[in-house]
């Protein structure tokens, strides 16, 4: 519970930091926090982490319920459904990941968005989705090096 | 083990969407603005760091292994430097903020001016949000105009807090003319930091540089604030329109105060 609140505190940090801080394009240094706390609690608890974290963003977006709810915690999921597959991790695999996880939570948030909130998104260039990955995996990249989630591997089949 | 995780998260995606479903047919729901605190003091907290820090290098880092006959003499003039450093960014301030008090003696329906605390943290929405609300008259659809042309218009408004939806999000539209021909069009915005000139025929010779200003036509932003600048036209493709593109006048990732105006 404890790693859960600290995990949340940074997310929470990182929304901020992103809020205030970022100008332009931004890294997704929320969607590399939720693979990472997956790979080493778990694909629920990281489910459950990816949709709190999720819901902050939405609420700082101006929404209650949004997409990121839903773009987080299935980024959790999957990202665990494949550690549990696969033998070894290690940062390359880690950032095919975080790649492949990015396109995704790009896609549901906006089909969510244009089905749900009924907000047209045709003008918005691609470019700015795919300068966002390109950050996210620079994010991840950096973020490596602290997190390591191949350290938990131990645990990590239990989860 | 493995489907019964399956099957949980599965329950907890389609709770997700029913309860997405139930707020896009009923209509957002009380927005809960207790997050938006933090961002507040974070903003304040991290100019006051960035301050310290610029302080420390301007006094202590530069001067290093300096001979300590240069020591007071270089301290008197980190010293001068950080007091003309301060005169430059007061004076900055000042030049912003008088432009602004200019548009409120200009324009009796000015409202606020208010400080901008935070962003969206992702690259979907172009907004900003700013330290005031209601409780300062503040109503949504209200125009925020920064110190070189407008911002945006106010979208959600709560006591003391509201986000404004800036010239270049994709759902922002703008009913514009081009300065010179006087041909209106609709400006929408496309994203980051562009706008599009729309429903412009290819008829009318567009020049580069060219001044865009608001036409007033859509009863939101009044008439005649010079909004952008077109930077490229396309008059290529078999559409009926030219593609106009335009820089906003005010680049908008600089914008630290906006003056809120009535429609």
């Amino acid at each position: 519970m404890k790693k859960f609140l600290l995990y949340l505190a940074v997310a929470y940090l990182a929304v901020s930091v992103q809020a205030v801080f970022f100008r332009g394009v931004k890294p997704d240094f929320v969607l590399v926090l939720v693979c990472f706390y997956s790979l080493k609690h778990g694909g629920l608890k990281g489910a459950g982490y990816g949709a709190l974290t999720g819901l902050l963003i939405d609420t700082v977006n101006g929404f209650v319920l949004g997409p990121h709810i839903l773009g987080k915690s299935l980024a959790a999921f999957l990202v665990r459904a494949v550690r549990e597959n696969i033998f070894q991790w290690n940062i390359v695999i880690n950032t095919l990941a975080v790649t492949v996880l990015s396109v995704v939570n790009i896609f549901i948030v906006y089909i969510c968005l244009e089905t749900f909130a009924k907000i047209s998104f045709v003008n918005r260039p691609w470019s700015v989705s795919a300068r966002e990955v390109v950050y996210t995996i620079a994010a991840s990249l950096a973020l490596y090096a602290f997190f390591r989630p191949e350290r938990e591997n131990g645990s990590m089949i239990q989860g | 083990m493995l489907k019964k995780k399956f099957s949980i998260f599965i329950s907890f995606i389609l709770l997700v969407f029913a309860l997405l479903t139930y707020q896009s047919i009923k209509g957002g729901g009380r927005f809960i603005d207790l997050p938006l605190y933090p961002l507040k003091l974070l903003e304040r907290a991290g100019s006051a760091v960035a301050g310290g820090v610029k302080d420390i290098f301007n006094t202590y880092i530069l001067i290093i292994g300096k001979e300590e006959e240069n020591r007071l003499l270089r301290e008197r003039l980190n010293r001068f430097e950080q007091e003309k450093n301060r005169y430059i960014e007061t004076e900055l301030e000042n030049r912003r903020l008088r432009k602004i008090l200019q548009l409120k003696s200009e324009r009796p329906d000015y409202v606020t001016t208010a400080d901008v605390f935070a962003r969206d943290p992702t690259n979907w929405f172009q907004m900003l949000w700013i330290d005031k609300g209601s409780d300062d008259g503040i109503a949504k659809d209200m125009v925020a105009i920064a110190s070189a042309g407008p911002a945006g218009k106010v979208q959600r408004v709560f006591g003391d807090t509201a986000n404004v939806i800036l010239i270049t999000d994709v759902n922002s539209s703008v009913a514009v003319r081009l300065q010179s021909s006087r041909v209106a069009g609709i400006l929408e915005g496309g994203g980051d930091n562009r706008c599009f000139l729309k429903y412009v025929s290819k008829d009318v010779d567009v020049k580069v540089g060219e001044r865009v200003v608001t036409s007033g036509l859509e009863g939101i932003y009044p008439e005649g604030l010079l909004i952008g600048y077109v930077t490229q036209v396309n008059r290529e493709g078999g559409e009926m329109f030219q593609l106009i593109e335009v820089a906003p006048a005010q680049d908008l990732n600089k914008v630290e105060e906006v003056a809120i105006f009535r429609r």
